[in-house]
């Protein structure tokens, strides 16, 4: 092909690729940026900024002779470490914490699909476990695990026609809770009886069962848990456009922000009943998350970020700046130590990335592709990492994605990942099928050891 | 005076919009693919937020702009060693006489162009895809324009010897 060719080519080739117009979306996404990006203040220097670059050379300079420092030391050790090789100690790992899965699979009949994963075929008491995409499952901060087994018959308004089979139970555990219609006469006085759904939430560290209930339609939502015979309300008609979720600290304290009459309230949970610790007349967003161990448990009310104490609330990152305003989003998760994650922030960089704050620095990382087309669940792990399960028609599944902050592995390829929770010990307890597109009652009860997942560390 | 937040972020919201579909032009020309293309555009709009501070004229916003867009796309070009064989969706819309002829033409064209470096690319799509003049090529990648008349010369020699096995096998063919 001659130059010429190729260049005629080249201009047809225009004509195929080249858009002329950005597409709403993409637009739409540019506009919102600047609310949600916060900027680089001092990056690029400015020319004139000389004493950035005077103490960015000093820093070079430092950093240089620091690394050369660390790679004579560690040459140094080397040498030590080889001719002391036979006076040396053995070599300590870092081996799993003491498991409660173990303890929990042994009263289990499972199957083993792969090394290290297991799928529930009888909790001891109930078998088989089928499931479908609609089935969730709550590891608890006590160990326990919860599941909450519904179908699309169930949703309403069949619920009361076939309510039975939309149970939830405590793995092992023969008790059951599920909810029955309630009436509205303040609305609808003398009318039937209407079906509510229900959702669960979290496994506080006592053991109790929290969801909260929904008329659909209704807009509102109660609070509920479950006292051992069925599921009582504990936070009535929260009006916040979602649902009234509450969080739970190490010390036992259950914490839970709610819209009352446009103000969002604090409150914990006393022997009296809701304790407010703070009201705010600002409104806007307002939720509460706790890590995976209770150790952290943060609270956004207005603007800022409270952290939970057994004193009461303590300011915390003062500087978020303008991203967090426009994330309203209930984050996916919180680390022990602080760290908060979203997944899927519109807006935020590229919409389904991961959105990463510190309390300072907001970062982005990019869910690998396979995730992105359909990411069903994110949560964090007490050790950090974000776990996102996905789902996809052409990808086999596409399973499991942990992200440990650098890199990403990917577990069970084949699986489509419908729920998915991670218990104190590490153990990743998940609802998946593995027939693409035949979700109904076809999935089961999955659990990754926290062995097999440290083992691919 | 000093600009309040909200008058900084009206600001480059008025400015990237502006500039929205000429970076969008150039981005779904560099990577030929309009799915990628919107990543590479949220993420220059990204980085151009992030880097405002740092553009003391804002009358030359559009030029600093399309400048991170090409460092956008070239750099996603490098990291994802993105390689494609060429998109012929569209091809219906080219109505020429010898149409199989045409697509053929097309995909061997853009097949060798996703072989090259990812400079040679954009030079290339600069210039042809785009009818940028050899002045603008320079401007937007920031060098002289002897340089980008050397490079746009040394990336054409490097398609075209892409395109030259085929060519010869063509040519023995019986």
């Amino acid at each position: 092909m001659i130059e010429r060719d190729i260049e005629l080519t080249l201009h047809e080739l225009a004509r195929v690729h080249v858009r002329h117009e950005a597409p709403a979306d993409v637009r739409e996404d540019a506009r919102l940026v600047p609310l949600t990006t916060p900027r680089r203040r001092s990056w690029p220097p400015q020319p004139a900024d000389w004493r950035f670059h005077s103490i960015l050379s000093a820093a070079r300079f430092v950093l240089a002779g620091a690394i050369v420092a660390l790679f004579g030391g560690f040459l140094l050790a080397g040498i030590l470490a080889q001719r002391n090789e036979d006076m040396a100690p053995a070599a300590v790992t870092d081996g799993p914490s003491p498991t409660t899965t173990e303890a929990l699979l042994s009263g289990m009949v499972t199957e083993e699909v792969e090394p290290g994963v297991f799928r529930v075929l009888s909790d001891g008491v109930r078998e088989p476990l089928a499931l479908d995409s609609q089935a969730k499952v709550v590891a608890g901060m006590d160990g326990s695990v919860v599941l909450w087994h519904t179908d699309r018959r169930c949703h309403p308004p069949h619920a009361l026609e076939l309510r039975a089979s939309c149970t939830g139970y405590r793995l092992g555990d023969p008790e059951t809770f599920s909810i029955s219609g309630a009436t509205e006469p303040e609305q609808d006085p003398g009318g039937d009886l209407k079906p509510v759904g229900f959702g669960l939430h979290e496994v506080g560290p006592d053991g109790t069962i929290w969801g909260y209930s929904f008329i659909q339609g209704d807009g509102r939502n109660d609070l509920r848990a479950f006292d051992g015979d069925s599921l009582v309300v504990r936070k009535e008609r929260g009006d916040y456009p979602s649902e009234v979720e509450p969080g739970f600290a190490a010390d036992g304290t259950t914490w839970a922000v709610w819209s009352d009459g446009g103000d969002v309230k604090v409150g914990r949970l006393t022997a009296e009943g809701w304790e407010v610790v703070q009201g705010s007349e600002a409104g806007g967003a307002g939720w509460v998350i706790g890590s995976a161990t209770g150790k952290v448990v943060l609270i956004r009310v207005g603007e800022g970020i409270m952290r939970a104490t057994t004193e009461g609330l303590a300011p915390s990152y003062d500087a978020i700046e303008a991203p967090l305003l426009h994330v309203r989003r209930r984050p996916a998760g919180v680390a022990d130590d602080g760290t908060l994650w979203w997944a899927g922030v519109r807006g935020f960089e590229r919409p389904r990335d991961l959105v990463r704050f510190d309390g300072s620095i907001w970062q982005t990382f990019e869910i690998p592709v396979v995730a992105r087309m359909g990411p069903l669940g994110t949560t964090v792990a007490p050790d950090g990492s974000v776990w996102v399960g996905s789902g996809a028609y052409d990808e086999r599944g596409s399973g499991l994605h942990r992200f440990d902050g650098t890199a990403w592995t990917r577990f069970l390829p084949q699986f489509t990942i419908f729920s998915l929770d991670i218990g104190p010990d590490g153990a990743v307890w998940f609802i998946a099928n593995v027939e693409p597109g035949d979700n109904r009652d076809h999935a089961g009860l999955y659990v990754i050891t926290p062995e097999a997942v440290l083992a691919t560390d | 005076m000093k600009q309040t937040q909200e008058q900084r972020v009206a600001a480059f919201q008025r400015l990237a919009d502006q500039r929205l579909d000429a970076s969008y032009r150039l981005a779904t020309a560099i990577m030929r693919d309009d799915g990628v293309a919107r990543d590479a555009v949220h993420d220059a709009v990204v980085l151009a937020w992030q880097r405002w501070p740092s553009l003391r004229d804002p009358a030359k916003f559009d030029a600093w702009f399309d400048r991170i867009v090409v460092n956008v796309c070239r750099d996603r070009l490098k990291a994802s060693r993105y390689r494609r064989a060429a998109d012929i969706r569209h091809a219906e819309n080219l109505t020429t006489p010898d149409l199989a002829s045409q697509v053929h033409r097309h995909v061997v064209v853009s097949e060798a162009l996703a072989r090259l470096r990812p400079d040679d690319i954009v030079v290339i799509v600069l210039r042809y895809f785009l009818d940028f003049q050899l002045g603008d090529v320079a401007t937007l990648l920031d060098i002289p324009v002897p340089t980008a008349k050397g490079r746009l010369r040394a990336a054409m020699s490097r398609l075209q010897a892409q395109l030259l096995p085929p060519t010869d096998i063509d040519r023995v063919a019986p």
